[in-house]
């Protein structure tokens, strides 16, 4: 049993790491079509993972409604949505969910007059979490905070019309702040994240790093 | 009977009176007879103009296989003709067959495309990057997924129309002129739409695989002149290897060489590493113990990010570790997560960790599930959890989009102990502002092996920051190099 926990997934680690890894530098087109080949694997492999994470939400928001747990309401919400919006995609216009999926009808009202808005007003609320979340940072407790205070006030004002209007060298200030330190610093972050995920790919593909197994 | 005579005695008079006066109007001038003028009619005079001269052709056209590349690119180059002038075109024709038939596969401005314009055909110190035009024509690589989209290309678009338009034509062959009538204006339609795909379509599809002889032809062109077609054949041929991307090889090799080296001799001889104090690290066991401490659960958020990004990857050994120390403590952990790959990928990791630990009865399959694959439904979802369950400490790992700011707000609000790790440094400033602790870029990588204190994984910490040095020490050479004039040290690490 070990070696299906352990020795196998090492291996196919091993071996599918070393084709992604050598796909970057082979470009022959043998080489091309089993990478692409592999990568339409990658989404049958998704197909079947996306029943698993339905059935693992269904479950859970069973229990919940079983239980009477605190806010069991919010899954009954859930399973109601579910079982409508089931229904109306595989009632697919009278067409059946072997038919490809219509492009009117009542999912499509689901999504477009439920789902995209309910979205949208998630998007919009966080407007008002940026200024609260502004709010607290730029109460300039320390030197950094106050750096981080004045450097926003110089962007954010350097950026809009009346910037111009009151110093003509705030537009100009506001940008070497962006244009200068800003993509130093994020420069020396995009160093660091590429070292890290070339060394922990390679730590996977030689097998050094496991804990994505469950263990060491 | 009486009248006749006098009627016809005045005809004669009247006769001879005109035939006095006519004859007086015409000959009254002295001189020759006049010319006849040409009658008066409308016509117009036909300017035959002169076919315009034909443009003076290429010359040395040369055709070569596109290096580096999987067998579908050709390169054309040519000197630039004395005579060009920038408002001229060429074109590009390419057949199977030298008797042909030709289709346009590239046409462009006299102005533009030079070898310049091609660094990894003609390197970038060759001396006639300037003088002379060159094109690469992709051709289409022989892929399923490249097939596929050939389907919903001009060109198989236009087979599909003209198929159809046939079907129609036949079915229709034997029908009463009145029947045929109903079916004339779809007919036309269709053969507009052809015309029209046609028209539209740089079409390279005939020439699909590698390793066949193709023909390519340039013509000048300027308006209605046109220069005669000069024609070159040429295989295109697919490589073993980028020489393009070398730079990029001999860096992820030095890499791994020097990473498996310091593994290789902490496993022959374990050394006490040193790895910097990261605070956030430092911070989980006293967020777990608080979260102990106060009854409440805790939440590990996993970033947007499917199993295929590194930065997954991480956030699920980190998970590991974590668990390993909820374990020993006992106290409620639920992990939320956005993909299903994800999701199983967790149960596992946490079970196994529970197991390691000896408290195999912790682990509940529905402490780690599926919330939604839908970011803003994510978001909703583990807000409300947030703000239902109140838990004591929050783990955010992984790569997060806009909504990173929503989820810890709330977490901020509620006021958990939060702790993120993070490679988007979009959201970086977001999770600094409204978190106790972040793990910045690199960190989020560093972190399995900071909390795991495994040898070997410190080891190829080691070796990951001897690469950084290296790479720092040849950014400062190359700022000094290249600010003295050294051309070719800015080009060492181009990547084509």
């Amino acid at each position: 049993m070990l070696f299906f926990k352990r020795q196998l997934p090492l291996a196919i680690a091993f071996f599918f790491g070393l084709v992604g890894f050598f796909a970057q530098y082979i470009p022959h087109h043998s080489f091309e079509m089993l990478y692409n080949e592999l990568i339409s694997w990658v989404r049958l492999l998704y197909a079947f993972a996306l029943i698993l994470g339905t059935y693992s939400l269904l479950r859970l928001h069973s229990k919940r409604i079983e239980r009477k747990d605190a806010g069991y309401g919010y899954s009954l919400v859930l399973w109601a949505g579910f079982i409508v919006t089931f229904a109306a995609g595989m009632y697919n216009e009278g067409r059946g969910f072997l038919a490809g999926q219509a492009d009117t009808g009542m999912l499509m009202w689901i999504y477009d007059y439920i789902f995209k808005p309910a979205g949208a007003t998630m998007f919009s609320v966080l407007a008002f979490f940026i200024a609260s979340a502004a709010y607290r940072t730029f109460r300039a407790r320390t030197p950094a905070a106050a750096m981080l205070l004045i450097s926003a006030i110089i962007v954010m004002i350097g950026r809009i019309p009346i910037g111009d209007m009151i110093s003509e060298h705030l537009p100009t200030l506001a940008s070497w702040l962006m244009e200068v330190p800003n993509a130093a610093v994020k420069r020396g972050i995009f160093l660091g994240v590429a070292l890290g995920v070339v060394a922990t790919s390679l730590r996977i593909i030689f097998g050094i790093e496991r804990a994505y197994l469950g263990g060491d | 009977m009486s009248r006749k005579p006098r009627n016809t005695l005045i005809s004669a008079i009247l006769v001879t009176l005109l035939s006095a006066l006519l004859s007086q109007s015409a000959f009254s001038q002295d001189g020759p007879l006049p010319q006849l003028m040409p009658y008066p009619v409308n016509t117009q005079i036909e300017v035959v103009t002169p076919p315009p001269s034909p443009l003076l052709p290429v010359e040395k056209l040369e055709a070569y296989d596109s290096p580096d590349d999987s067998g579908n690119a050709i390169i054309l180059a040519w000197p630039i003709p004395g005579d060009e002038k920038p408002e001229q075109k060429y074109i590009i024709e390419a057949a199977s067959d030298q008797s042909g038939p030709w289709r346009q596969v590239a046409t462009f401005n006299a102005s533009t495309s030079f070898k310049a314009d091609l660094p990894r055909a003609f390197t970038w110190n060759s001396t006639d990057l300037k003088t002379m035009h060159a094109i690469e024509i992709n051709m289409a690589p022989p892929t399923k997924a490249f097939r596929d989209m050939l389907d919903e290309s001009n060109y198989n678009k236009t087979l599909k129309l003209k198929e159809t338009l046939k079907q129609i034509e036949d079915s229709i062959k034997d029908m009463a002129q009145a029947e045929k009538d109903v079916f004339a204006d779809q007919i036309a339609e269709l053969k507009q739409e052809i015309i029209d795909l046609e028209n539209a379509a740089p079409v390279t599809v005939t020439l699909l695989d590698p390793d066949h002889y193709y023909h390519f032809r340039v013509i000048r062109s300027e308006g209605e002149r046109l220069s005669p077609p000069v024609s070159v054949g040429v295989i295109p041929r697919g490589n073993w290897f980028d020489f393009g991307k070398l730079n990029n090889f001999v860096i992820a090799i030095m890499l791994a060489g020097l990473i498996l080296f310091y593994v290789y001799r902490a496993r022959k001889k374990p050394e006490n590493i040193f790895i910097r104090r990261i605070p956030g690290l430092e911070a989980v066991e006293d967020a777990i113990g608080r979260a102990t401490e106060m009854g409440k659960p805790i939440f590990f958020v996993h970033g947007l990010a499917d199993m295929s990004s590194i930065s997954t990857v991480a956030s699920v050994n980190i998970l590991g570790k974590i668990t390993e120390r909820v374990a020993e403590y006992g106290t409620a952990f639920k992990v939320t997560n956005k993909d299903p790959v994800v999701l199983a990928v967790s149960q596992e990791t946490v079970k196994e960790a529970y197991l390691r630990m000896g408290r195999p009865d912790l682990y509940r399959d529905d402490d780690v599930f599926f919330v939604s694959q839908d970011q803003f439904s994510y978001a909703t979802g583990v807000e409300g959890m947030i703000l239902r369950e109140q838990p004591a400490s929050i783990f955010y790992f992984g790569y997060y989009f806009a909504e990173a700011l929503l989820l810890t707000e709330t977490g901020a609000h509620m006021g958990a102990i939060q702790i993120a790790g993070t490679d988007s440094y979009t959201q970086l400033p977001f999770f600094i502002t409204t978190c106790d602790y972040t793990l910045m870029g690199e960190e989020l990588y560093a972190a399995s092996a900071y909390l795991s204190r495994d040898p070997k994984l410190l080891a190829s910490l080691k070796g990951q920051d001897l690469m950084k040095g290296l790479i720092i020490i040849f950014i400062l050479a190359g700022i000094i190099l290249s600010t003295a004039g050294v051309e070719w040290i800015m080009h060492v690490m181009e990547s084509f």
